[in-house]
């Protein structure tokens, strides 16, 4: 073998030693390659809910939830409620998202409160428990109206 | 995963696109040819659902399958009616200081295409947008779908190119309910093109860590297996620049339609692109007009080179989504209302540079290669001060990106720093490394290793010859003509 191929080898590890310690690439690696894909483990966890689980997050764990429980329901419009709302009332885990991504996830329609089509909700998602959410029925438009003030008062960030 | 339908894919991806490239009649080497192919082969394949939409055929794995097979025949006709033998790339072993970067440059392939197909699609701009179409056009076998029902006034990602959305229905028909693989084909024919262009510009040592620190652009690399525009577009955008370099440097007509029709597809991609490439224009022009080439000549040019552009540009808007967007789109309240006040270009150049690249955030999205870029291009000002044609050609590129992102800020405030700007940038950088390649300071590294390592290849000094006394020199003798035969 080539004395000048296995120097030039040597430099070549050298050089990417020294690339991935600069601090901005060694950050970068630890954080977002090594700890992120863990091939071998995900190899074992092919199963495509459990991966959506995985990467939507609990929020999605509660969107599954609700689109099961509301299965036998027709015609539902959900009010989603405001990220302040939820923070006001301790709920942490969960976040909320737009109607479109809602209707991606469940296949159900939602609203939200700046919505222009905010009136037509026929249920909405609150936090009567503090840290927990639960879905509520809208039996009249006062219902309606006072549940879309007090989502108002606490606008997302 | 359905291993057929992705191996089918590939073939019509390869074969589309070997078609389309066969038209041009290019000279390349067999590796850049069939990287070429999938690059685009991807967005060739990707107007099949649209014409399916178009002619009310419905979205269904059949239809969807034969539609690609009838296309790519289409797209064979040109291989067929100029057969010739396949010329098979030549298997060359790399030398062994290559494979340390070949296997980092391996391991990110690998964690690319990897997380590419293990994890759903997650940007909210594809979930509320081309995503959210493509699943439920897979459920109800049509782009014009229930989506269009629901409230959607928290988005406009809807109205954007189809490209994504009905790559997405053919990959979620024929491979896998996530789809996405599309885009893994698309990073690893363009990575394997780009590496055999520096491997033909740099000593391969240099050009496996130019391909690490191009690896290593963090928000790039996120976006080699995170579906969205910006990948593609920047892949295209690229090509389309590199043949315009190309024929500005052999002159050939066929690399400057090539390069008009890969622009164009950078514009069917993300629509804005337009602009860039009209920025892009000047570079031919003033070379065109250098070489004393007629102006009617010149201005014919300019009209095939943004006209093809503004025909994709049409396809896309006035076509595509116009037809397949059942909503109303005015793009007029999108524009700058107050145009003559020039503040926000020069806010927008200033918070390219001071916010999204020199700040704490700027390695987090690139890393250190943008930096390393401005300290050659310093370094290569002050020695060795040469530049090549193509080295020339480059830096032209890069201000086109930096004043260009600049000027669609100012024209179209949505486009915002933090997400237009910040992704849109991902062109700047392969024209970068193209300029990082050529750089008189690393050429004459490369060169020094080449010539360190193989000193035959090294060019020849030139022997100066002592210098001879001036003396006066005796007549010459006159010609002998000896034995001529006599004329009888």
């Amino acid at each position: 073998m080539n004395i000048k191929s296995v120097l030039l080898f040597f430099l070549s590890i050298t050089g990417i030693a020294i690339l991935y310690n600069i601090p901005a690439y060694n950050k970068w690696m630890y954080s977002k390659i090594f700890t992120v894909c863990d091939i071998p483990d995900q190899a074992q966890h092919l199963d495509i809910e459990m991966r959506r689980q995985s990467r939507y997050g609990y929020s999605y764990g509660i969107f599954k939830d609700i689109e099961n429980k509301m299965a036998n329901y027709p015609n539902v419009i959900i009010l989603l409620p405001t990220d302040g709302y939820l923070r006001a009332n301790k709920v942490t885990e969960f976040s909320t998202v737009e109607p479109s991504l809602f209707y991606y996830f469940t296949g159900m329609n939602a609203v939200s409160v700046t919505s222009p089509l905010v009136e037509t909700a026929t249920f909405a998602l609150v936090s009567k428990v503090p840290g927990q959410v639960m879905l509520a029925k809208f039996d009249n438009k006062a219902q309606l109206d006072t549940q879309i003030k007090i989502f108002a008062k606490y606008p997302s960030p | 995963m359905n291993f057929a339908g992705l191996l089918f894919l590939l073939i019509t991806h390869f074969l589309s696109g070997r078609g389309i490239l066969r038209l041009f009649k290019l000279q390349l080497d067999p590796i850049p040819a069939v990287c070429l192919s999938f690059i685009l082969g991807v967005p060739a394949v990707s107007f099949v659902p649209c014409i399916l939409q178009l002619m009310k055929i419905p979205l269904a794995a059949n239809s969807v399958y034969i539609g690609i097979s009838v296309f790519t025949a289409v797209c064979c006709i040109p291989l067929l009616v100029s057969f010739t033998k396949p010329r098979l790339p030549k298997f060359i072993m790399p030398k062994l200081y290559e494979w340390p970067a070949l296997l980092v440059l391996l391991f990110f392939v690998v964690v690319s295409v990897w997380r590419c197909y293990y994890m759903p699609p997650y940007s909210r701009d594809m979930l509320s947008g081309p995503e959210l179409i493509a699943e439920y056009a897979v459920r109800e076998k049509t782009m014009i779908n229930s989506v269009f029902n629901i409230d959607l006034h928290t988005s406009n990602n809807y109205f954007k190119s189809p490209y994504v959305t009905t790559l997405q229905i053919i990959y979620k028909l024929l491979v896998f309910p996530f789809g996405q693989l599309w885009l893994s084909v698309m990073f690893v024919s363009f990575t394997t093109f780009i590496y055999s262009l520096l491997m033909d510009r740099v000593h391969p040592l240099i050009a496996g860590f130019l391909m690490l620190i191009f690896f290593a652009v963090p928000e790039l690399f996120a976006y080699t297996f995170v579906i969205l525009y910006d990948y593609s577009n920047m892949v295209l955008f690229f090509t389309g620049f590199y043949f315009l370099t190309r024929y500005m440097q052999n002159e050939k007509f066929n690399d400057f339609i090539f390069s008009s029709l890969l622009f164009g597809l950078a514009t069917y991609i993300r629509t804005e692109s337009l602009i860039l490439i009209a920025f892009m224009s000047p570079l031919f022009l003033v070379h065109r007009y250098r070489q004393k080439m007629p102006l009617a000549k010149i201005a014919l040019r300019l009209a095939i080179f943004m006209g093809v552009s503004i025909v994709f540009y049409v396809i896309c808007i006035k076509i595509f989504v116009h037809n397949f967007v059942p909503l109303p789109l005015d793009v007029s309240h999108e524009i700058n209302k107050h145009i003559t006040d020039f503040s926000p270009l020069f806010k927008r150049l200033s918070d390219i540079v001071t916010v999204l690249i020199f700040s704490d955030t700027g390695p987090i999205f690139y890393g250190c290669f943008i930096i390393f870029f401005v300290y050659l291009a310093i370094a290569d000002l002050v020695w060795p001060r040469k530049y090549n044609k193509e080295a020339l050609y480059a830096l032209y590129g890069v201000a086109v990106i930096y004043f260009g992102f600049g000027f669609i800020g100012y024209l179209l405030p949505l486009a915002d720093l933090q997400n237009t700007t910040k992704r849109g940038f991902f062109k700047i950088i392969p024209i970068m490394l193209l300029y990082m390649a050529n750089s008189g300071l690393i050429q004459r590294l490369s060169n020094a290793i080449k010539w360190w390592e193989d000193p035959e290849s090294a060019p020849k000094k030139k022997v100066v010859a002592a210098p001879t006394p001036k003396r006066k020199l005796a007549p010459a003798p006159p010609p002998q003509v000896a034995n001529r035969p006599k004329k009888r």
